[in-house]
Parts: C-alpha cells; sequence; structure tokens
C-alpha cells in the first residue's frame, strides 16, 4: 500500500501542476476554455468501474482452479460483497440520474486498467494460490485508492457515506487477504494507520 | 475500567509520543500545499469542522485509554493486536489535531479519566475494544458528509477504513465472523 507522504505528495503535485498550469494559460473570458468539475455522478461512475474491474478479478481468480478450498470459500464471500457494491452504486447513479459505467469487459481490458495503476499483477497468470491472492490484493488496493480519491471529490452526503462504507469494507477485504498470503503477520495484514489504497 | 492510577503513567508516556505524532503531523501541514484548502475557507466552515474534528478526537482519545488500560489484560493474538492498534490511533489522533489546527481551532486535551466499565478478563476488553472502534467508525461516517474540505473528507476516510481493519481483526480474535457485511458502518 502506498504511503501516506507518497499520496499526499501526489495530491499536492497535481494540485500545485495545476495552479502552474493555470497561471501558464493566457486570460479568457469563455467558460467553455476551463474544464468543468467532475459531477457527483462521473466520480461515483468511476468507482463504479474499479468496482467491476475488482469483480472480473475475483470471477477470474475463483475459475482458476489454483485456489484451496478454505481459500476458494473467502474469496467467493468477498466477491458476493463486491456484487452487493456494485448494485449499490448503480443505484445511488440511478439516484443521481447518471448513466451507469461499464466497466472492463474481458481479461485483456481489465489486463490494461490494472496496469494504469501500475499494477504488474495480472488476470492471465494465475497459475499458483500466491498469484491469485496477490491480485486480489492489488486489485482490492486500486479499489480503497479510488474511493480514497472520490471522497475527496464527492458532495452528495448519501454518495459519500456509501463510499466511506464501502471504502471500510475494501480494507477489511485487504486485510483479511493479506493475512491469507502471509498468515500469523498482522504488520502485513494492518501496515498502516491511513488506509489509501493505490493512486 | 477506569484509566487512572497504575496505568496512568504509561497512558502519559503513550500520549507524549501522540505529541510526537503531532509535531510530525504540524510540519506535514506546514509544507503540504493541500492544506490550504482547509485554511481557506470560510470562518463559519472551518468553526463546523474544528467542532466535527474535535468531537471525533475526543473519541479516538476514549479508544487510546481502553486499549491503554486494557492491553495489561490481554495475551497472545489479542495483545499483539491491540499493541498495534493502539499506535495506529494515536497516531489518529494526532492526525486529527494536526487538521484542527489546520483549521485555526485548538485541539481538545484528553480527559484525566474515562469510565470504561469493569472488564475482568482478556475477552471482556475484546469486546470492550470492539465496541469503541465500532463507535469510532459510527462517528466518522457520520461526520464525512458535513466535513467542508475534501481533503480533510478523504483523511478521515482514511481513518474509518484502518478502524474498519481493527474491527475485522478484534472480531477474528472474538472467534467472531471477521467480514460480516459488504458496508461497514460500526453497527455490525
Amino acid at each position: 500500500m502506498q504511503t501516506r507522504a507518497n499520496r499526499r505528495q501526489v495530491i499536492a503535485r497535481s494540485i500545485a501542476i495545476a495552479g502552474a498550469a493555470t497561471a501558464l494559460l493566457p486570460p479568457v473570458d469563455t467558460d467553455a476554455a476551463v474544464p468543468a468539475p467532475r459531477t457527483d455522478g462521473q466520480v461515483l461512475a468511476g468507482t463504479l468501474e474499479v468496482e467491476k474491474l475488482v469483480v472480473l478479478a475475483y470471477r477470474q481468480v475463483l475459475a482458476s482452479g489454483a485456489l484451496g478450498a478454505g481459500i476458494q470459500g473467502t474469496a467467493a464471500q468477498l466477491l458476493q460483497h463486491e456484487d452487493e457494491h456494485v448494485a449499490a452504486l448503480a443505484a445511488a447513479l440511478r439516484r443521481l440520474g447518471a448513466a451507469p459505467s461499464v466497466g472492463p469487459t474481458n481479461v485483456a481490458s481489465a489486463d490494461k486498467a490494472l496496469a494504469a495503476h501500475q499494477v504488474s499483477t495480472s488476470l492471465t497468470n494465475l497459475r499458483t494460490e500466491r498469484d491469485c491472492l496477490q491480485l486480489l490484493i492489488d486489485v482490492e488496493a486500486v479499489a480503497e485508492g479510488a474511493y480514497f480519491i472520490a471522497i475527496s471529490k464527492l458532495r452528495d452526503s448519501s454518495s459519500l457515506r456509501l463510499s466511506a462504507e464501502i471504502m471500510a469494507c475494501e480494507a477489511q477485504h485487504w486485510t483479511a487477504l493479506s493475512e491469507l498470503l502471509h498468515p500469523g503477520d498482522l504488520a502485513s495484514a494492518v501496515p498502516s494507520p491511513f488506509v489509501e489504497g493505490y493512486p | 475500567m477506569v484509566s487512572t492510577g497504575s496505568d496512568r503513567t504509561s497512558r502519559r508516556d503513550l500520549l507524549i509520543g501522540s505529541g510526537s505524532v503531532l509535531l510530525l503531523a504540524g510540519c506535514g501541514v506546514a509544507s503540504d500545499p493541500t492544506h490550504r484548502e482547509l485554511s481557506r475557507l470560510p470562518r463559519a466552515a472551518r468553526r463546523a469542522d474544528v467542532k466535527i474534528l474535535n468531537a471525533a478526537l475526543d473519541l479516538e482519545y476514549e479508544l487510546i485509554a481502553a486499549y491503554t488500560a486494557g492491553i495489561p489484560l490481554l495475551a497472545g493474538a489479542g495483545k499483539t493486536a491491540a499493541q498495534r492498534f493502539l499506535g495506529q490511533d494515536l497516531s489518529h489522533a494526532g492526525e486529527l489535531q494536526g487538521l484542527v489546527h489546520e483549521a485555526g481551532g485548538k485541539s481538545n486535551k484528553p480527559q484525566p479519566s474515562y469510565d470504561l466499565g469493569r472488564p475482568r478478563t482478556g475477552t471482556d476488553v475484546l469486546r470492550l475494544l470492539h465496541s469503541l472502534e465500532s463507535a469510532m467508525i459510527a462517528a466518522y461516517l457520520d461526520a464525512i458528509p458535513s466535513l467542508s474540505a475534501g481533503h480533510v473528507r478523504a483523511s478521515v476516510a482514511s481513518m474509518v477504513a484502518n478502524e474498519g481493519q481493527h474491527v475485522s481483526i478484534l472480531r477474528a480474535v472474538l472467534g467472531l465472523p471477521p467480514i460480516p457485511s459488504a458496508f461497514v458502518t460500526g453497527r455490525e
């Protein structure tokens, strides 16, 4: 998981870059030249897209045959949670009058989406239980990061609460999976007081 | 269990540790451009944020007191977890203190003592910690939509997620399902 300082630096850099870019632009009168702020619907659609990526990763892992029976059961339970997240976000988007996002539809597009988050694990290379657990840990961290950013941008109270409740659940998943990968290692399962996931 | 008397010295020591965290958080605030967002908010919004953050800080102090007083009654995995979570909750307190100061407010201080009931066994302590961690989560979730600055909401969410991890480990040690729901509300 990314450290807090690194994450803050990323946010700080993006603000500084945006500020510098604005300073370099010639003054203009038209609103069209200024990018419109993202609506809550657009922000939530982004988190739904990530949730669909997470669901695809779990399905791929469960179909790989690489998991032992106990871990298979845990992964199936966590997938059920992810399906509930997808349903809740889709309902929230309907309430906001926004279109739901499609998300990755196949393994290749899912790998591409993971690469965009600097995740090198792949949905096509699931030979061992360890490969599977590492992939799920990575996609859970991507989800945590998506909610961390979304919560800084959302304005709608219900959407904020829903995002925080789901983010905390993803963090619990992350911890459970890390414990399976590193049994008895609490420092690996709960490494930081601040959960921010991958950017 | 009242967190005074014999455990007081150790809690003070821990709160000195918390002061160090605060010092570090303060340094981060001063050098971090994202934090200018909070100081630019209207005074009324900053005042409201200070009130919300201080209420959360009061709960973190109670949680820290419970961990400090309860750890001597724990053993094995419960003790290892509680020791780790105490350190992380001290970091949360430091973060909240830093955010309060950034908003131009004065952070609340811990109470001299907390009435934590009368836990007699390790299991009693774990149940108490589970209950207080859950209350902390519920309070943070109530707070998030009311906070003005985006980065403050995200910071609080990052702490909610960590408290969720604490609860899942405490539940496992207590023999309960560690992740009972797809939505962490603090009422599981």
